[in-house]
Parts: structure tokens; C-alpha cells; sequence
């Protein structure tokens, strides 16, 4: 080999795959969809189809072609599609039951072609709604309930606030009630899990629900993300405990920069095996559901008893900065939200930690301020009041607008349940301890509406 | 740890992982023998209490193909008690070198 790779640098590459379940997360085809638009749903949808399957027909083999070569798996293959706001803006009406009929018409077009290509989730159903709502826009807010519990696949993603803009405050209070809603229509409240609702979100996030193709992106693109909190943590277990955390910090970044140049790798052959352009490797550390695949694990090892514990906002600040700090070096196309993720329902560790009452929703939301998705497959008491899950929404939506950031809200209320109790949904999803909400009532914030206006240091021009 | 300097860089890489050594060598190379697959480098070492080995090979005589060898070296893998798999060198490139 002319690289002069040593044995043992080639055991531990191969060890990372075989014992410390690095995989691929996802690799997603972003395809801009605005060219399919025509005068009828049945014109549209059928035109959305045909390009799809031009681009996404061999999705699937390729993917599995390039996993096996490389022996690094690949879990999901996923699309991400032009927000559905700008793609059926043009086919609605004015008449509102016939246009929900349509987003409907829309969303199930978009279920049924991401069964047959055997794609595991499809995004982009959603509206960029920070400086204020068109009619589209309110049709695809008013339609989620319907298309996330008529559907399987199809994801769903309100981009509510932007640092430029402010935060707007009557969509906050409107997604408090869809929020109920879509839970009260879907099994287990599931539907929820399938909408994120942002603050600054980005155009080539591969993840879902919340992945979109943004219009200021190419035709089409593979943008890939990155598991690894299993790699992170062989690369820190059998560190002495009291390593000085400038070094444990390098030790991330070390193992951080070989899963970036892996991703990289699979994510540009993909691109080529499918002749679509590359695009991003997304930083974020995305857990799973398997044992030694936890982000709250990783965090225990740095130093904590429980995460969620007093420390815990430190010690992920370290993870997440040394991440990036190795992934940038690791690649030039660094993009998505590159954030540590924290799914409470998702990670066994943050579960856990849930149920002994020592992650808090309240501590989760401090977490935001230095990782991506904050609130993230978070279950609440299925009697949470609408005017308290938007609260919840618009103090996350705070956190993003001044620092300059994306953060995000996938949070379900869970008919039925209460504090304490267990839900299961299974597979990636995984299952959550229902999680307390503060009890007195944010009612006369959220019912003034408006909009909450952008941060002084938005003025830079 | 020795390094492997010479050959070409895009030759699959065929790694066993294992807790013993006895009779693995042998089984592997027999069926590299039978598929007309030439070993091109050899490297072997304990590391971590694991014996590992890599095999630099070359299918272009063979009647397989990278796939249909990757499955059959699972499947070996499997009856001896080994972990064998075949890899693109690149993804050993890229995670060690920028």
C-alpha cells in the first residue's frame, strides 16, 4: 500500500465498523422538484414521480453496492425534496377543504413513491414561515395532522424563526394546537415524530424529519450523515480518568476526523454511482437505539454520574466542539446542522436518564444552546396544554434566533400518558419515558401573538 | 509495526480478525487458491490480544467478483470462527490520511 498504512492503523479502522458500530446514518438525495410543477395535483404529482424515479430508481442498489465495498454500513437512504409549500403553492384554490384534499393528494403521491424505491423516509413537506404565512403556507400547516397520520414516510418541517427575522409568534401558537392534533390522529401520537419545527434551519440537512432541498442548492445532491457516537466512545473508554480534557477533547477530534473522511468517502460514491453532484458531510453525532451507540453514554464517560446532571451542558459543549473541530479538518463540504443530537427516545442513555428524573426537559433545553436539535423525540404528557408545548417551542426557537444557530423542536405529546409513564414506538424511533412539563400556564404570552422581533445583532449591515 | 509500503493502493484488502490463529491462514488461502485470486501482500500481527491479518489480493483472474468473494469470506468467517471481511483499501486511506 503506497500510503504506508500501518497494521495497526488498519485494525482500528476495521475494529470501528466490526465492534464500534460506525455506520452511516444517512445518505440522502436532495432533488429539487419546483421544474415538476403543473396545473393539476394528478399533472404534478405524476411529473414529481417520473423524476424521481429518473433520479432515485437505483438509489437503494447503489447505496448497498457502495456499503458492501467499503464495509461501512449505510442505515437509511433517504430524499429530501423542495419545500411542498413552493411545489403545490400554484394548484390550490382558495377553496379550503378542496385544498387540504390536495396537500393530501400531495403527500400520499410522496408515500407511495417512497415505498416503491424503497426509500426510508421522504422530507421536505413543509414551509419557510419566519417573516410571515402565505395561503400556501397555511394550507401545509393545517393538512399536517392528516398527511403525518395518513402517511408513512412522508416528514414535515415548519421553519418558524430566523435570526434575520425574528420569531413568528402566530405560527408558534398555531403548531401548539397541530402539534395536539397530529398527535390525537396518529398511533402513539407517531405522527409527531415525523415534524420538526426550526429556528434557522439549513438547506442540505440530510437528516430527517427536518431534511429539506433548498432552493438555493443544486438539481440534485447526496448530502450524508454520520453516526458515531459508538466510535467516539471506544475512542474514550479506556482513557485514564483523569485525563486532562484538552486531551480527552484531541482524542475526540482524532476519531471524529476518521469517521469525516469516511462519510466523505461513501457519501462522493454514492453521488457517482448515482452521476448526481456531492454535496455535504453533516457533523452531527446521531445515536441509535443500540447498545454502545449512545450520545449520553459518551457524555457519563467524560466525567458525569447521570447525564442530565449538573456538568452535562459542559461536558456535551466539549463533545460537540471537538466533533466539529475534527470534521473540519477532516473535509472541505462540511454542512447540515453539524450539531451533537440528543433524541431522548433514540438514545438509551438519555432514556434512561429521563426516567430517573435527572434529564429534564427544562436541562434539555439548556443543551440546545450547544447542539442542533435541543427538544428532540421528547414526550410529554398527553394533556400538556397547546399554549405550553408553543411556549416550549418559542423558548427554543429563542435560543436559536440570538446566537445565531439552528435549533429545532420534535417534541410528542402522548394521548393518555403521563409523567413517568413508558411509550414504545420501535425500530429507529425507539421508545421514552414521558417527561414532566412546568404545570403554570404561559397562556397570555403565546395568545398575544406577533412576532417576536429579530435580535439587535441581526443588524450587521 | 511493520508497514506496507509497496504495491499498488487499489487492491481489495481481505482483514481477519480472530482470538487464535491455528488453521485460519490455511482456510482462507485455500479458498483464495480455489477462486484464482492471487495474494498480492501479507501482513499479520497480535494486536490487542487479537490475531489480525490482512491480505492484499487480486481478483483479476478470478471468476469472482469483490461482492460474490466479500460474501464468501463472511460465510468462511463464520464456520471457522473468525471475523473476515473484504474491504476497498480507500476507506483505509481516507480515515488515516488527509
Amino acid at each position: 500500500m503506497k500510503e504506508g498504512l500501518s497494521l495497526n492503523e488498519i485494525y482500528e479502522s476495521v475494529q470501528l465498523t466490526a465492534r464500534d458500530k460506525f455506520d452511516i446514518r444517512t445518505v440522502t438525495l436532495g432533488i429539487e422538484i419546483i421544474s415538476c410543477v403543473s396545473d393539476t395535483i394528478e399533472k404534478t404529482n405524476a411529473l414529481i414521480r417520473k423524476r424521481l424515479f429518473a433520479l432515485a430508481k437505483k438509489f437503494n442498489q447503489k447505496a448497498q453496492k457502495v456499503e458492501n465495498e467499503f464495509g461501512v454500513p449505510i442505515i437509511n437512504k433517504r430524499i429530501t425534496l423542495t419545500p411542498a409549500t413552493l411545489v403545490i403553492a400554484n394548484l390550490f384554490r382558495n377553496d379550503r377543504v378542496n385544498d387540504l384534499k390536495i396537500c393530501l393528494d400531495y403527500a400520499r403521491n410522496l408515500d407511495e413513491i417512497a415505498t416503491e424505491l424503497k426509500i426510508d423516509f421522504i422530507g421536505g413537506y413543509g414551509a419557510l414561515v419566519e417573516n410571515g404565512t402565505t395561503y400556501a403556507d397555511k394550507m401545509i400547516i393545517e393538512s399536517l395532522p392528516e398527511v403525518l397520520s395518513k402517511t408513512n414516510k412522508v416528514c414535515a418541517f415548519i421553519n418558524v424563526a430566523s435570526t434575520k427575522a425574528g420569531i413568528n409568534m402566530d405560527v408558534v401558537a398555531h403548531l401548539g394546537q397541530i402539534i395536539l392534533e397530529t398527535a390525537n390522529q396518529s398511533k402513539q401520537a407517531v405522527g409527531c415524530a415525523k415534524l420538526v419545527v426550526f429556528a434557522n434551519s439549513v438547506n442540505d440537512n440530510p437528516f430527517m424529519a427536518g431534511g429539506f432541498h433548498g432552493i438555493t442548492g443544486k438539481d440534485s445532491v447526496i448530502n450524508v450523515g454520520i453516526s458515531g457516537p459508538g466510535a467516539v466512545r471506544s475512542a474514550i473508554a479506556d482513557l485514564p480518568k483523569d485525563l486532562p480534557l484538552e486531551e480527552l477533547a484531541n482524542e475526540i477530534k482524532k476519531m471524529a476526523f476518521k469517521i469525516t473522511r469516511a462519510g466523505e468517502l461513501i457519501g462522493r460514491q454514492v453521488a457517482k454511482e448515482l452521476g448526481v453532484k456531492f454535496g455535504s458531510v453533516d457533523l452531527s453525532l446521531a445515536p441509535t437505539t443500540q447498545v454502545g451507540d449512545s450520545v449520553g453514554e459518551v457524555l457519563e464517560l467524560i466525567g458525569l454520574e447521570t447525564v442530565g446532571t449538573h456538568g452535562t451542558t459542559a461536558a456535551l459543549a466539549l463533545l460537540t466542539d471537538a466533533v466539529k473541530k475534527g470534521g473540519i479538518m477532516a473535509s472541505a463540504n462540511i454542512g447540515g446542522l453539524s450539531g451533537a443530537f440528543i433524541p431522548v427516545s433514540e438514545d438509551k442513555f438519555l432514556a434512561d436518564a429521563v426516567k430517573k428524573k435527572c434529564l429534564t426537559l427544562d436541562k434539555l433545553e439548556a443543551l440546545t444552546a450547544i447542539c442542533s436539535v435541543g427538544l428532540d423525540m421528547v414526550a410529554i404528557p398527553g394533556d400538556t396544554r397547546t399554549t405550553t408545548i408553543a411556549a416550549i417551542i418559542a423558548d427554543e426557537m429563542a435560543i436559536g434566533v440570538m446566537n445565531h444557530k439552528t435549533t429545532a423542536v420534535r417534541i410528542i405529546p402522548v394521548p393518555g400518558k403521563i409523567a413517568g409513564d413508558y411509550v414504545s414506538w420501535g425500530g429507529l424511533l425507539g421508545g421514552a419515558y414521558i417527561i414532566d412539563v412546568h404545570k403554570e400556564k404561559s397562556d397570555g404570552l403565546i395568545w398575544r401573538k406577533g412576532q417576536i422581533p429579530p435580535p439587535l445583532t441581526s443588524f450587521k449591515n | 509495526m511493520k508497514k506496507i509500503e509497496n504495491g499498488r493502493n487499489d487492491l481489495p484488502i481481505i482483514a481477519i480478525i480472530a482470538k487464535d490463529q491455528p488453521g485460519i491462514v490455511a482456510q482462507v488461502s485455500s479458498l483464495l487458491w480455489e477462486k484464482m485470486i492471487n495474494i498480492e501482500e501479507i501482513s499479520q500481527g497480535v494486536i490487542k490480544g487479537n490475531f489480525f491479518m490482512i491480505m492484499a489480493v487480486d481478483l483479476a483472474a478470478s471468476s469472482v467478483d469483490f461482492e460474490a468473494l466479500s460474501r464468501e469470506l463472511k460465510t468462511l468467517g463464520k464456520k471457522i470462527g473468525a471475523d473476515i471481511s473484504l474491504y476497498n483499501q480507500r476507506i483505509f486511506t481516507a480515515m488515516n490520511r488527509i
